[in-house]
């Protein structure tokens, strides 16, 4: 994940002991932990301000799952719902049906709004890419003359870092 | 992966005036959020967290004709079926009752489950 989480390949789990995840949580619990994370499903939050869903190795993270139909101003709009809940912000469009450029184009809004919160890094997965972004790309995605492609990579994030 | 439910509303008045105005209507008592940026309020399990939001239209939701956003995260179950979605559509009720204020129920940030036209002006308060 960002902030330089290396497993190699390390096996990861998945603690879900202080909250019962839903199936899509599990999901996406399971995919961080192949990566080697060690994943941990965090309390309900209800009275307890805004919080994300997942501590990964220490990292706050949320997860935001688009439905079908989703725009790049979808994606957006969940950034930017998600940039006070986690420090890395894990958007699932791969059941959305968003192509990877629209899926490009709704960080971009999202960035150049320069409103990142408390977000570190990004990683969007759609079906068949996905996209990630670390702190310094967002904040380089206003910056039209050192604009610098997205770390666009094959959907086996397996032990991969994010932003690395 | 959290779900939510977001109740957006416009309204000509600032936002500690319609926090005050949402809580004679609907009974709820709305306090600071801590962090500052809105209105917080309680029933039971349920908190839902009122600020101005800067989300951007998408599709058939005009969100940025709504000035405000009253919200509820949901963490378990089902969101449609969830206490804090009975209690926004409880809300948008009353809200539709008094005709002032148009107002827009969303879930997901992507599906619209009800609206207020806010066509018939009556003062919340008589």
């Amino acid at each position: 994940m960002a902030g330089g989480c290396h497993h190699g390949r390390d096996a990861g789990s998945f603690d879900e002991s202080a909250r019962r995840v839903s199936w899509p949580e599990l999901e996406m619990g399971r995919l961080l932990a192949s990566e080697g994370h060690q994943v941990r499903a965090v309390a309900d939050g209800r009275g307890r301000g805004r919080i994300p869903d997942f501590d990964v190795c220490g990292v706050a993270t949320e997860v935001k799952t688009l439905r079908p139909g989703a725009t790049s101003s979808t994606l957006a709009n969940a950034l930017r719902r998600g940039r006070d809940q986690g420090e890395i912000v894990i958007v699932n469009a791969s059941a959305s049906g968003l192509a990877r450029h629209w899926a490009d184009r709704g960080v971009r809004e999202f960035a150049a709004e320069q409103r990142l919160g408390k977000i570190s890094a990004v990683r969007v997965i759609g079906a068949g890419f996905e996209l990630s972004y670390n702190r310094v790309d967002l904040i380089r995605a206003v910056q039209p003359r050192q604009l610098q492609p997205p770390h666009i990579q094959p959907r086996e994030p397996r032990g991969r870092a994010l932003g690395a | 992966m959290s779900r939510c439910i977001d109740l957006f509303i416009d309204a000509p008045v600032g936002l500690g005036e319609l926090a005050a105005e949402m809580g004679e209507l609907t009974g709820l008592v709305f306090g600071l959020d801590p962090d500052g940026s809105g209105y917080v309020t309680r029933q039971g399990d349920v908190v839902l967290t009122m600020s101005e939001h800067d989300f951007v239209d998408d599709g058939q939701l005009p969100l940025s004709s709504y000035r405000y956003d009253l919200y509820a995260r949901v963490s378990t179950g089902h969101v449609l079926d969830s206490p804090e979605a009975h209690l926004l559509r409880h809300v948008l009720s009353l809200v539709n009752a008094i005709g002032q204020y148009p107002a827009l129920l969303v879930f997901d940030l992507q599906h619209i489950i009800g609206r207020a036209d806010g066509g018939a002006p009556t003062p919340i308060r008589a």
